[in-house]
């Protein structure tokens, strides 16, 4: 009988084993190990939940029964971005990931037995800082959110001032993400509006909301809706001006080809890491990039986990470890610089993997190849005759904006979908207007057929 | 019993990666799209600074990593032992499930009809999570244990503000509490107020009363505690917090001490996180990605993040559910690590409720039986009452080694890397001296516990006859102790950083 | 040097400096300023020090505020200021070498020169230092 409970192959002690274990150590009962809980609340019997034990095949068919719930992402293009994209996920990287010693592995808090995934997290460090252009890169925040929201508690830390200025348009979940991390603290986000007809924030606004109490100015290139910034350098000087923080927000795969954010003026780099080498797993795991330049003082006031390289003290030679370490939750506790402890390390080798494997030339591959099937996508749109290109003389990377001439935006997409496409996502704040973004899984087939069914539907 | 001179991890003079600059040589190289117009960027946004990328061969970069692999070590080799950390097995399965294209292809912004498996996953662990727990609602969002407190004590926050209690500013926290409570609390604008704990390990009842007040927002509890023992007091504490007003939150990072055998919600919290990674089997990717998924009762449902996942049963359909009167917003891009949530899925699939009672039941034997194999030992003491059974962890003081011998907790930690082992977690909590603290999880067998024991009495042992050998272990692993105090003083954290400083030593 | 010290279980207590029960010292410069650091016993319970975060110049504190922080690998302190106080100069050596603090405490190891803005009260005499550090010690 015993034998049967499927769960057994994930216990470490048979039955048998766990009495004898007991008697050992003068317990006849198992449940007198809980006698000091409150007898009230103990569950004479094991809750009971949707589902009853299963065998790893019966598992296997359950999640086939769920994954055919899910459209077979053969069937379906998806012209999505905001930040998070599809990717192809290069099969060395899924090889390589999958070894215990790697993903089974604890926090490296004791390097001596840590050392490959020190190095590889260094090695994640130093290639996301030649990418964004900056001197350290902290081994990951949650996301692309979180990372905004602690950059802007550094800069507040560091400067002493308790206002950001939001000089881009930010999708309502990185919005509240930010707000939901400031606001407690009696800090101030401060929002400047839109130009007229344009994706851009308005730049003699931008000048009046800057003042004294800007701790820091914070930019995204590209911005929630793809575009491209071009007066970056004139809004890092506006915030350095008032001895502000100017922060960027930046989607990596850009960085093969638009200039990275050291190059004009960034005193902090954040950014979503999932498209590089990550799949996109319906938005999580994601990839925190934080990024900064070096400074004695102010690299205390910073979040998250850092990887230093140092000698070994038996052999002199190089070794690596977690440093500054004082800065963290369990050693500074309520004087902690943020309360992040798990982080997402492992898809930060994966990103370490990846920009190794693509290398400086498949990295501007990459880049331009999304640009040009933007570009693709945007002339077979207009094509149609049915779309409106918005912002057509505004720069942007792989993501740009459109309207679709329907009514009924619910009925539209569901009948996309049902022939095959996601035709972006509707812009937060005006349905009407739809987000698009290229992927490397994008042919020219596919963009032809889609343009081809829109005029079709429209 | 396992040798102390035997060569337990390959010892690799792997060069950095980021050596390998300027080889011609290719990987990955992406898909072609042939499309002969320019590119439609203004050149002051276009990349000057030449990137320093690696040009390595496919081959090259699978040895480095394979290399780097084989100087880590992880639960596939061997225990990880450490308190609060929960480091069960990683059942392999979960991984080829995840990986699943209908799951891991799938773009969060994607219509609801396209993902219906995925979003019934993310509702039936939900259900799950609920029927464990006793609680009546959940997100999914946070991505780690760390951002769950955070979300958490931002719904207690939210709940106070309703009720126009803006003066309750301040939130308890007992002394042996994970450094994450405090700073999670200061993160969401309240003040950490420290509660002291009594000679039995357990939040001392006079000070907790006396620090209650019409400030107090709430108390962030770990039940089990950080030295693996129960507050049996529990229900009388909740009743003492609600009563001055305040809401209780429990730090479920020990929630495998009590999983299946009680449920939270009953002994009077409000709020709880739980994470997937510790009790819920998913793996901890040397550092992350987690999960810090947080439960509520009826009080605090209607403050969640959105969107949550509901179920149509008229139209057999589960939908991103925006309907949540006073919700806090987001606290995530997106949904959060759903990847995780599907494996963690997975593995109450296996278990069943029945399964993950005798897990925990086990985990709790296993902690005991180790803790009596060693607690007698010369050179340790328990800290606290022996007679009070522990949990799925407890806690030895080295101090009486200390004392004797110079040996210290972090010397006994380095020292087990040598017997194929992982070291516990050491000098936490802060309230024992030379603390270890020690979790063997149930998937561990019973000959590793019995090893484990072993190494810890030997040790003990060279401790008095060779202290040297201990101060300068580990001896037979990839890495010696390194100088970290250079490092902190002058960090050098990049290749970049590496290349202006010019150490002295050898790459 | 024996005599400048005295011993108490392998923690040296400088005679010339007054004490504060969180382990701050003061030694009265000729000029009226007090020269400030923290007992050896307080450094050797952060052990090694990495790094030191001071104050500007010419700001101000009251009694009790924390205004320094010293942090050591695996700690952080914060160091308390004995009175109201002005700061006249820090330090700046223990920039590149924190490790100074580790040798010598009472010295070059100093961390501030510091001006009273009020009055100079409440310190310890080095053997009153010394029964509070036997208290500690009994507590361990």
């Amino acid at each position: 009988m015993a034998l049967e409970k499927p769960y057994y192959s994930l216990l470490g002690v048979s039955p048998q084993e766990r009495k004898k274990m007991l008697e050992e150590i003068g317990v006849s009962d198992v449940m007198e190990l809980f006698s000091d809980i409150p007898p009230k609340v103990i569950l004479k019997e094991s809750p009971t939940l949707p589902f009853d034990p299963m065998t790893e095949l019966e598992l296997v068919e359950f999640f086939n029964e769920l994954a055919n719930k899910n459209v077979n992402p053969n069937d379906l293009t998806v012209f999505l971005g905001g930040g998070v994209r599809q990717i192809y996920v290069p099969a060395l990287i899924d090889e390589l990931i999958r070894r215990g010693e790697l993903y089974t592995a604890y926090t490296a808090y004791q390097p001596e037995v840590s050392q490959g995934i020190l190095q590889l997290l260094f090695e994640y460090q130093s290639l996301v800082a030649e990418l964004t252009g900056m001197e350290v890169v902290n081994a990951s925040m949650y996301d692309w959110s979180t990372a905004t929201a602690e950059a802007a508690l550094t800069a507040i830390r560091i400067t002493k001032k308790d206002t950001l200025v939001v000089a881009s348009p930010l999708t309502k979940a990185r919005k509240s993400v930010i707000h939901n991390y400031l606001e407690p603290q009696g800090f101030k986000v401060r929002e400047v509006s839109l130009e007229e007809n344009s994706p851009l924030v308005d730049l003699e606004k931008l000048k009046a909301a800057i003042d004294d109490n800007t701790a820091a100015v914070y930019l995204e290139m590209p911005n929630a809706m793809g575009y491209l910034d071009p007066r970056a350098k004139e809004i890092s000087e506006l915030a350095h001006d008032v001895k502000a923080k100017f922060i960027v927000g930046v989607d990596p795969l850009s960085l093969g080809l638009v200039a990275p954010p050291g190059e004009y003026g960034a005193d902090l780099v954040v950014g979503e890491g999932q498209p590089l080498g990550n799949a996109v797993n319906f938005g999580g795991p994601l990839l925190g990039i934080f990024a900064f330049n070096y400074d004695r003082k102010e690299i205390r006031r910073t979040p998250g986990r850092l990887i230093g390289i140092t000698k070994q003290l038996k052999s002199g030679k190089k070794g690596f470890t977690i440093t500054l370490q004082a800065r963290e939750q369990h050693i500074k506790r309520a004087k902690a610089t943020s309360n992040i402890c798990s982080n997402e390390a492992l898809s930060a080798v994966i990103s370490a993997i990846y920009l190794s494997a693509l290398g400086p030339r498949g990295m501007e591959e990459l880049s331009t190849g999304l640009h040009k099937r933007a570009l693709f996508l945007r002339e077979k749109l207009a094509e149609t005759g049915k779309v409106e290109i918005m912002y057509p003389e505004i720069p942007f990377f792989a993501d740009f904006a459109v309207k679709f001439p329907v009514e009924n935006h619910e009925k539209f997409i569901s009948t996309m979908v049902s022939k095959g496409f996601v035709p972006g996502a509707p812009w937060d704040y005006n349905n009407e207007l739809y987000v698009l973004g290229v992927s490397e899984l994008h042919d020219k087939q596919h963009i032809e057929a889609f343009a081809n069914t829109l005029k079709e539907v429209l | 019993m396992n040798d102390p001179e035997y060569t337990h991890q390959a010892r690799w003079d792997e060069p950095l990666i980021t050596e390998l600059i300027n080889t011609g040589k290719r990987c990955y190289i992406p898909k072609r799209f042939q499309y002969d117009k320019d590119i439609a960027i203004p050149d002051n946004l276009l990349r000057k600074t030449e990137l320093r990328l690696p040009e390595v061969s496919e081959l090259e970069l699978v040895r480095h990593v394979v290399r780097l692999s084989q100087m880590n070590y992880g639960v596939d080799l061997g225990p990880v032992p450490l308190g609060s950390c929960t480091m069960k097995y990683n059942p392999k399965v979960n991984e080829t499930l995840v990986r699943y294209p209908e799951f891991s292809m799938q773009h969060p912004l994607q219509p609801e009809e396209t993902v219906q498996g995925t979003l019934k996953a993310m509702y039936l662990l939900g259900e799950a999570l609920k029927s464990l727990t006793g609680f009546t609602g959940i997100t999914l969002q946070p991505a780690a244990g760390a951002h769950g407190e955070f979300t958490g004590v931002l719904l207690i926050r939210a709940y106070h503000m309703l009720n126009g209690e803006t003066k309750r500013d301040e939130m308890l926290i007992p002394d042996s509490a994970h450094g994450t409570n405090p700073a999670s609390s200061v993160m969401a604008g309240f003040k950490a107020i420290e509660i002291p704990s009594d000679e039995k390990g357990r939040i001392d009842l006079e000070a907790l009363e006396s620090a209650l007040s019409e400030r107090t927002a709430g108390m962030m509890i770990t039940n089990p505690n950080t030295l693996g023992i129960f507050e049996s007091n529990i229900m009388d504490i909740n009743k003492k917090i609600h009563d001055a007003g305040g809401l209780v939150y429990l730090d479920g990072a020990n929630f495998n001490g009590i999983m299946g055998v009680a449920k939270p919600a009953d002994m009077g919290f409000d709020v709880m996180h739980i994470n997937l990674h510790k009790t819920f089997a998913t793996p901890h990717g040397g550092g992350g990605p987690g999960s810090g998924v947080v439960l509520v009762n009826d009080k605090l449902k209607q403050f969640l993040p959105t969107p949550i996942i509901s179920y149509d049963k008229e139209k057999d359909k589960y939908y991103f559910d925006y309907n949540i009167s006073h919700s806090i917003g987001h606290v995530h891009g997106y949904h959060g690590n759903i990847a995780v949530i599907l494996r963690a899925l997975a593995y109450i699939a296996r278990m069943g409720g029945e399964g993950l009672r005798e897990a925990c039941l086990t985990a709790v034997t296993n902690a005991n039986y180790l803790m009596h194999k060693v607690m007698h030992e010369d050179g340790l003491e328990l800290p606290q009452d022996p007679s009070i059974p522990r949990k799925h962890e407890f806690v030895v003081s080295a101090s009486p080694l200390l004392r004797e011998t110079g040996v210290s907790a972090l010397d006994i930690a380095k020292r087990l890397l040598d017997y194929k082992l992982h070291a516990p977690t050491i000098y936490f909590p802060l309230i024992v001296h030379e603390a270890l603290m020690i979790e063997p999880t149930e998937t561990e067998p019973l000959s590793i516990l019995n090893e484990m024991a072993d190494a810890i009495k030997n040790i003990l042992k060279e401790a008095k006859e060779n202290p040297e050998l201990l101060h300068e272990a580990p001896h037979t692993v990839a890495g010696y102790r390194l100088d970290e105090a250079t490092l902190a003083k002058h960090p050098i954290l990049s290749a970049k950083m590496l290349e202006k400083i010019k150490p002295q030593w050898e790459l | 040097m024996s005599d400048e010290y005295i011993e108490v279980e392998g923690y040296l207590v400088r005679k010339d400096c007054l004490y504060k029960e969180t382990h701050e010292w003061v030694r009265k410069n000729e000029d009226g300023n007090y020269i400030l650091g923290i007992s050896d016993y307080a450094v050797k319970m952060l052990k090694e020090i990495t790094y030191v975060e001071f104050p500007d110049v010419g700001e101000k504190f009251n009694a009790g505020d924390a205004f320094i922080v010293v942090e050591s690998l695996k700690a952080s302190g914060d160091v308390y200021a004995p009175f109201d106080l002005e700061i006249v100069s820090v330090n700046e050596s223990l920039e590149d070498e924190p490790e100074k603090m580790n040798q010598d405490p009472y010295g070059e190891g100093y961390l501030a020169i510091v001006k009273p803005t009020g009055a100079v009260e409440g310190l310890l005499t080095p053997e009153e230092y010394i029964e509070k550090l036997k208290e500690y010690l009994k507590e361990e």
